[in-house]
């Protein structure tokens, strides 16, 4: 297992170096869907990691800053000691990596971001999104990628996803099981 | 109200937060009086719906809502443990999917206590917003194919797991807030709350779906198509 953590998160650090943020974001999804199938919370943060990097790839007043240098260069450094504490199969020291990692991200999105809601904060509720599309429930992908249930039901109901899935029972059919059940006490 | 015994109706916290955010709780309140159900609800429900977000600005009011809703006496909070039936509905739910050799945690506590709750009360009506502890009691081979095609890898089931499950809640009638306000609206309950019309009608089934209700458009439409 942690072999395969330290694929993922040099696979991230290394499309992160190349400015790769499409890449950065079909890892994050990859990631996430493992993390769902493997009820594996650090897949989970690490998939995280690659959203939010994605992201901050995309915005011009991010990567134009004169201070996105050096903070990608510490981002960088971070991922590859965080993957080469997997050698050691030290699991301890890669979590504490990743969360440098994200201290590090957040950092530069308070510094530099234009909203309220912080970058990690967004891409929680969006990858818990992703996660209820993935089939588990509301109280489980919140869990999983450490979000807000409230957030991710308010999320999910702006999204075209339920649409998509289609529906069992219309409202009729229960509505009728509904009054028959009502009227059956 | 006839005279027969008060059949009970438990909510899952997916369809109270739902109807609160489009703030037509009082619809409910209005539904419970006039079909003289009981609405119950789980202590995790008060603690996620009330306690917690009472703590957190952005959903302070809505908490608020919740509890005036629970002191006024239009949810009864269950507080008896839960505990065993908890953990053999987790036990049957999460080690049903399997990806490979591992089975799949798909359900949670929050979801968990609404459905242990139906058993203990013996309940035959489950209102719950959210879709996957919904697909799980029915249709499972529909949240199967789901998984399979948003994952794009072939999962395997355990169908002894899920039909003891299907059996543990074979005569539950499962709503959504959707049902609930359908059941307001015939009843002529909206006012003073909403207008009484179609209009009104349309608004709240939206309302809902927009705070993450599963339902689809077009079973919103099909409804009003039919509704005058």
């Amino acid at each position: 297992m942690s072999r395969h953590l330290r694929k993922r998160v040099e696979e991230i650090s290394k499309e992160f170096a190349r400015k790769n943020g499409v890449k950065l974001r079909i890892i994050a999804n990859r990631t996430l869907s493992q993390a769902v199938l493997s009820n594996d919370m650090i897949l989970a943060e690490i998939a995280l990691i690659a959203y939010c990097l994605h992201k901050l790839s995309l915005k011009e007043h991010v990567i134009k800053s004169p201070k996105w240098k050096a903070a990608r260069k510490q981002i960088i450094s971070n991922l590859s000691a965080a993957a080469f504490s997997l050698k050691g199969d030290d699991l301890g020291a890669f979590v504490k990596r990743l969360d440098a990692t994200v201290t590090r991200i957040e950092g530069i999105d308070d510094r530099l971001g234009h909203f309220a809601m912080n970058l990690f904060e967004k891409a929680r509720v969006k990858l818990a999104s992703d996660a209820y599309a993935l089939g588990l429930s509301l109280s489980r992908a919140a869990e999983l990628t450490g979000c807000d249930k409230r957030k991710l039901q308010g999320y999910i109901g702006i999204t075209k996803m339920h649409d998509e899935e289609g529906g069992t029972l219309g409202i009729g059919e229960r509505l009728s099981l509904l009054e028959t059940a009502l009227g059956a006490a | 109200m006839s005279g027969a015994a008060k059949q009970e109706i438990i909510f899952d916290s997916s369809t109270i937060i739902a109807v609160s955010n489009s703030c037509i709780i009082n619809i409910l309140g209005a539904l419970k009086k006039n079909s003289g159900a009981g609405f119950v609800i789980p202590s995790g429900v008060e603690h996620e719906t009330v306690i917690r977000p009472l703590s957190i600005k952005k959903f302070e009011l809505n908490a608020v809502r919740i509890k005036r809703a629970i002191e006024s006496g239009m949810f009864e909070v269950d507080r008896r443990g839960l505990s065993g039936l908890n953990e053999r509905i987790s036990s049957l739910a999460n080690n049903a999917f399997f990806a490979g050799n591992n089975p799949i945690e798909l359900i949670q506590l929050g979801e968990i206590e609404s459905l242990a709750l139906m058993i203990k009360r013996n309940a035959k009506i489950l209102a719950i917003d959210e879709r996957t502890a919904r697909l799980i009691i029915e249709n499972p081979k529909g949240l199967k194919s789901l998984m399979e095609r948003r994952h794009g890898v072939r999962l395997s089931a355990d169908w002894s797991r899920l039909n003891e499950l299907r059996e543990m809640f074979s005569g539950t009638t499962v709503v959504r807030s959707t049902e609930l306000i359908a059941s307001a609206f015939r009843r002529n309950l909206f006012m003073p709350e909403l207008e009484q019309s179609r209009q009104g009608l349309e608004a709240a089934l939206f309302a809902v779906k927009f705070n993450g209700c599963a339902v689809t458009t077009s079973e919103i439409e099909h409804f009003l198509a039919d509704e005058k």
